[in-house]
Order: structure tokens, then sequence, then C-alpha cells
């Protein structure tokens, strides 16, 4: 572990400190965390990062196109509550024949304004194949895949049309190879949590490629989902399963994140961000199938799953054996409640990576 | 299973969280036997998160505008003077600092808040990332919070590294009315090594209205903010607004550059209304330590 990856660079600074000038021309200069052009100068804030050269392909095929072009597919449907249903997998194979590496997926869900609108990633499930691969191990809230990148965002009202849309994106841990005339098909289904008909639109952002990978990412999201607790009054506990957040797979789990949403139905109304000290409310204890804790004590939902981005950032080389599991112990504490009462509270969470194969 | 398989069970998440209960004036350490790792192995801290709690009807406060903290590892200190603990992090989602609950039948207010290191912590065996929570008079009342250390295990199979990335930050925070500035005090490099600065976070408290502003635009208010390095160079040359330098959006400014050993950053804040109006900067960044 090393701030400044080599002895030089740091003796650079110092001797830059000293003589109150800039470091000397080096083309040995080591790369830095953050690279910028030229030569190392403490005085000087450092540059943006450089975009990555490209690549031109030896293969003649390509040599008139862009070796690394833009897509967005993307493809929608109406749900009706407690239904399942398809969007046109055509829409959303790449448009040009070409294998492309799929980077980012989008979710969007919209109904009317009389709805719960913050209830919506929660209510639309989505499962996600390509051929023979699941990348689900169940149909997945659309809130679970990605963390809250702006959490303010997610919800907006369109008063003009009285619409509101919701929208969630996931950025894949790694880039996901596609072979040309293949795609990965989603299906979803609508909980039926509120009785809205939703429209749902899935995009996929990605990127047109030549080369074949020598090692293919393939995503994996598995999911629990709690017992609707009493949201205020009782006290409750419930503990996930060997078949809720697994790795059935014969390869290692690289693990991207875990993410945590609570969902309440309260005096009617279904949501997710307030009640705030309901959340606070559920503990979650974490152990693995050794028996290891990931959460030793019983820590406030919102302790494990920051209340900032509603994940736990794991993408730092933490991996899951294969054929193994996480389970999760959760305790719901009574809470003094000043109004009426309501029917349910969840807890939703997800557990995302990623598996490395060497063919597909 | 596949033959592998022992390898991966070394490197496995973690999360450390120990609750504590801070009252006004005063100073409190969490439990230092819930912040480390049970099973005697080292682990890398890579995110501490803080939620606090007080009883409130009505105010939405920003409590890390109120709650100062001051880390340590052993004898590596992480602050150099106890920081609030809005400064730490960016400002990524406001509306999880300034929660209030009314429908409990005690109304509560809540405030979330999120430092990812700049670099990863390395916690030796049995050693601990010991936090330490201080307040002052504020009304308030009794606060109860939660901190948390999230990071994952070192495999045994990696030795125990001879320099160590410690995070460093310094703050600066105004408490005179109309004109004051820092000095070798606050945003200053102690060492005598360089810190490779992250970037300054920066905001503004409006305390007589019990409005912590996440964003220092006040109405009324005229604060404008002047800085320079240790030879007198401008970084921000004309009388600017603290929204300026410290964006609204995440209430920081990332930098990315190197601080000499006994650099300093002098800001001068100019304008301050009333002795009710607070400047806060801090100065994020890491250093390299030897073992």
């Amino acid at each position: 572990m090393s701030v400044f990856s080599r002895r030089k660079f740091l003796s650079a600074a110092l001797a830059a400190a000293a003589c109150g000038r800039t470091a000397p021309e080096d083309s040995e200069m080591p790369t830095r965390i953050f690279p910028g052009p030229g030569p190392f100068d403490p005085r000087q804030p450092q540059q943006v990062i450089l975009p990555r050269p490209v690549i031109q392909p030896k293969n003649p095929i390509y040599t008139r196109q862009s070796p690394a072009s833009p897509v967005h597919l993307s493809s929608s449907l109406v749900l009706r509550s407690g239904s399942s249903g398809n969007v046109s997998s055509a829409a959303l194979k790449n448009p040009m024949g070409q294998d492309m590496e799929l980077l980012e997926v989008k979710f969007e869900v919209s109904g009317d304004l009389s709805g719960t609108s913050a209830a919506y990633g929660g209510t639309v499930l989505c499962s996600l194949e390509m051929g023979n691969y699941k990348l689900t191990n169940t149909s997945i809230p659309v809130w679970g895949f990605g963390r809250a990148e702006n959490l303010d965002g997610e919800v907006k009202t369109d008063t003009t049309d009285t619409k509101v849309w919701v929208a969630y994106s996931w950025r894949l841990p790694r880039p996901m190879f596609i072979p040309a005339g293949a795609a990965v098909v989603p299906n979803f289904t609508h909980a039926g949590l509120i009785p809205d008909d939703l429209n749902v639109r899935i995009g996929y952002s990605a990127r047109t490629v030549n080369v074949k990978p020598k090692t293919f990412y393939l995503p994996w999201i598995s999911q629990y989902v709690t017992k609707a607790f009493n949201p205020i009054s009782a006290a409750g506990v419930d503990v996930s399963t060997e078949l809720d957040l697994v790795n059935p797979n014969n390869e290692a789990l690289h693990l991207q994140r875990m993410t945590g949403r609570v969902l309440y139905t309260l005096d009617g109304a279904t949501n997710e961000v307030l009640p705030f000290s309901l959340a606070q409310s559920i503990y979650l204890r974490i152990t693995d199938s050794y028996g290891r804790p990931l959460v030793r004590n019983f820590t406030p939902f919102r302790s494990v799953f920051g209340a900032l981005t509603r994940s736990w950032e794991m993408d730092n080389g933490a991996m899951l054996d294969p054929q193994s599991y996480y389970l999760v112990n959760v305790r719901k504490d009574a809470v003094a409640y000043s109004s009426g009462g309501g029917a349910a509270a969840q807890a939703f969470i997800s557990m995302v990576g990623w598996r490395e194969m060497r063919s597909l | 299973m596949p033959n592998n398989s022992e390898s991966f069970q070394s490197v496995s998440p973690v999360l450390l969280s120990s609750p504590f209960t801070l009252l006004e004036n005063n100073s409190a350490i969490p439990n230092s036997g819930f912040m480390s790792y049970p099973f005697r192995k080292a682990i890398v801290i890579e995110e501490i998160r803080w939620s606090l709690q007080v009883t409130s009807s009505g105010a939405q406060p920003n409590l890390g505008a109120l709650v100062y903290t001051k880390l340590s590892l052993g004898r590596h200190f992480l602050m150099r003077d106890k920081v609030p603990i809005w400064l730490l992090g960016t400002a990524m989602a406001v509306s999880q600092e300034e929660i209030s609950d009314n429908t409990l039948t005690t109304p509560t207010a809540y405030s979330h808040y999120r430092w990812r290191l700049p670099e990863p912590l390395y916690v030796a065996a049995g050693q601990v990332l010991s936090s330490t929570f201080f307040r002052g008079v504020d009304g308030f009342g009794t606060m109860t919070g939660e901190v948390t250390y999230v990071g994952r295990t070192v495999a045994p199979n990696q030795p125990v590294p001879k320099v160590l990335a410690v995070p460093y930050v310094a703050p600066f925070i105004t408490n005179q009315t109309s004109y004051q500035q820092s000095n070798e005090a606050h945003l200053f490099n102690p060492f005598d090594i360089p810190i490779r600065i992250q970037r300054l976070t920066g905001r503004v408290t409006v305390t007589s209205a019990w409005l912590y502003s996440p964003t220092p635009v006040v109405p009324g208010s005229a604060i404008t903010i002047l800085m320079n390095d240790s030879w007198g160079g401008k970084m921000v040359n004309n009388n600017t607004g603290p929204s300026d330098v410290f964006d609204t959006v995440r209430a920081a400014w990332t930098v990315d550059t190197i601080m000499p050993p006994k650099g300093v950053y002098e800001i001068k804040v100019w304008n301050i209304p009333s002795i009710a109006y607070s400047v806060h900067v801090a100065m994020i960044g890491v250093r390299e330590e030897r073992l």
C-alpha cells in the first residue's frame, strides 16, 4: 500500500519543496494515482485523468467504423398490478449485428401522480438472463441493482401531465460482453404492492467492440426480502436462508456491493424514505457460510446500508466462495408512533457482484 | 467446488459499528471493543459513516455541524484538531443530513454522513481506529449516534505494509464577526513529509435560526473568501462567495494536489455578518507514515 507508489516520487516532492522549484523533467517519473500530463509540480494542481487511447483494430472489416462506438438500446412495456411481462428482446440486440459490451442498465418506472411513486422501485421486479446464463437469482426489485447515486433525484414529478417518473441506474462492475445476435433479456413482474398500472422502460448503455475478450465477466445478483413486519408497535425477527444471498455458481463471486432499502405501507401510503425512524428500528447482523461475522453486532439498517447511497460498497477485492452464502439476521424493534398505524414494513437486501468465465 | 476456493475465504467484507451518547458540552468515546475486528486479523477501513439523532420538534438541524470528531490509529492522528463531521465527506444527499420525523410520539431529527477515505487505512490485527466525539452547547439536549467503519479483511498471506497511508484532516472554523483569517494552526501540513490533498470542503452555519446550511447561500449574506498557498500564490484570487468555492452540489472543492512539508493554505473570510454565522472549511488529504 503506497500513497505515491514509489519513493522516487516522494523524494521529488521533498526536493521541490526544499528549493521552491518544480521537479526536473524525468522520463521515468512514476505513474501517479491520478495521472496528469507533464512533470510533477507540487504547486500546480494536477490535471484531469486523460481518456484512454483508442487502439485501432487490425481487422480490416472494422477500419471504417469506430472501434468502440457507444450504443444505447431500450424497450418498454405496461405492467398491470400483480402481472409479469417481457419487453421486446429484439430491441435490446445490437442493431448493427456486432459484438458489444454492456456498461450500464437503466430502469425507468412511471405512473399516475396519484400513485405512491417512492414505492415503484420495490414494486417492479426484474430478472435478467442471456441465453443459458442467468444473471439474477430471482426477480430483483429495480432499486436493488445500483447504489443511490442521486437519492434526491430518483423521483421526479411532473404536475403538468400528472405523471411521476422514478429512475434507477446500475453501472455494471465490469463490462459484460454480449456476442452479436445475443441479448440480455429482462422479465418484469409487478409485485402488486400498489394497485396502479406502471410503465416500465429498461435501457442498456453499451459500446460496440471488435475483439472478443479473453475473460468474460457475468454479473450476478441475488436478493433477500424480509417478512412483512408490523412497522410500529410490534417487535419481530427474521433470518434469510441459504437460498437468498447466495452464490450458487461454480465460480467465486467478486462482490460489487450490497444494497438495502425499506418499504413501508403506513397510514395507507407506501413509501421508501419516510418515516425515517422505522428504518432505524430495524437492526441487522450478517454472517457468512462459515459463521464469520460481516456485521458482528446488531446494527441499525441505515448504518449497514448508508443513508446517502442505500448501499455498502464492496468492490475492493472481497469475494464470496462458490456455492456459499451470507445469512442476515433481522431484528425489528417496536417504535412509538403518533398516528394510527399501518400495515407492513419490509427490508430489501440485494447482493451484487460478478464472476469470471473463460468462455461463454 | 473449485480447488482454489480456499483463497477466496480470506477476503471478506467487514462492518464494525458502535452506538454512543453525547451530552451537550461534553465528549464521548464509542465502545472500542465493538470497533475492533474480533478475529485478530488485519483489516482495511475504506469508509466511515455517522448517524446522529436528537429529539426535535420542528427544527431540521444538520447535526454534523454540531458534532466534532477526532480519529487516531495508535500514535498516528488522522486529524490535527477536532473536525465537524459534515466536513469530512462530500454532501452526497443533503436530504439525508436533515431528516425530521414528526410522526413519532417523540419527534426526532436525524443526520447521516459518509466519508470515503482518500486511501484505505490498514488496521493491524488487534489495533483499533479510535473515535472521540465532542459537542458544545446547542440546545438540542441529549444526542445519540452510531459510528460505523466499513472495509474488508486483509488476506492472511499479505505482508504487513512498511508504509502506511494515513488520512489527514485539518479544519478552519470562524468564530468572529466581520473578518477572520486562518494561520499555521489550521490548513497546515505539520509533518516532514508531503500530503496529497484530495479535496477542500466548506460549509456555512447560521446558528441563530437553527439552520445549519449545507450550502453557504444565505440570503442577505455577503460572505466572501480569498485563499493563498504557502508561496503567496493565489488559490482564490477575487473575493468569491463560499458557494462558488465549495460548490453547492457537493460542498467540496476537489483539488488532488500535493502540499509540501510545512505547507499551508491561508484562507481569509470577509463580511461575516454576525457571530451567528460560521464558515467551516477543512482540508482532506493523506500522508505516508513509515512503520
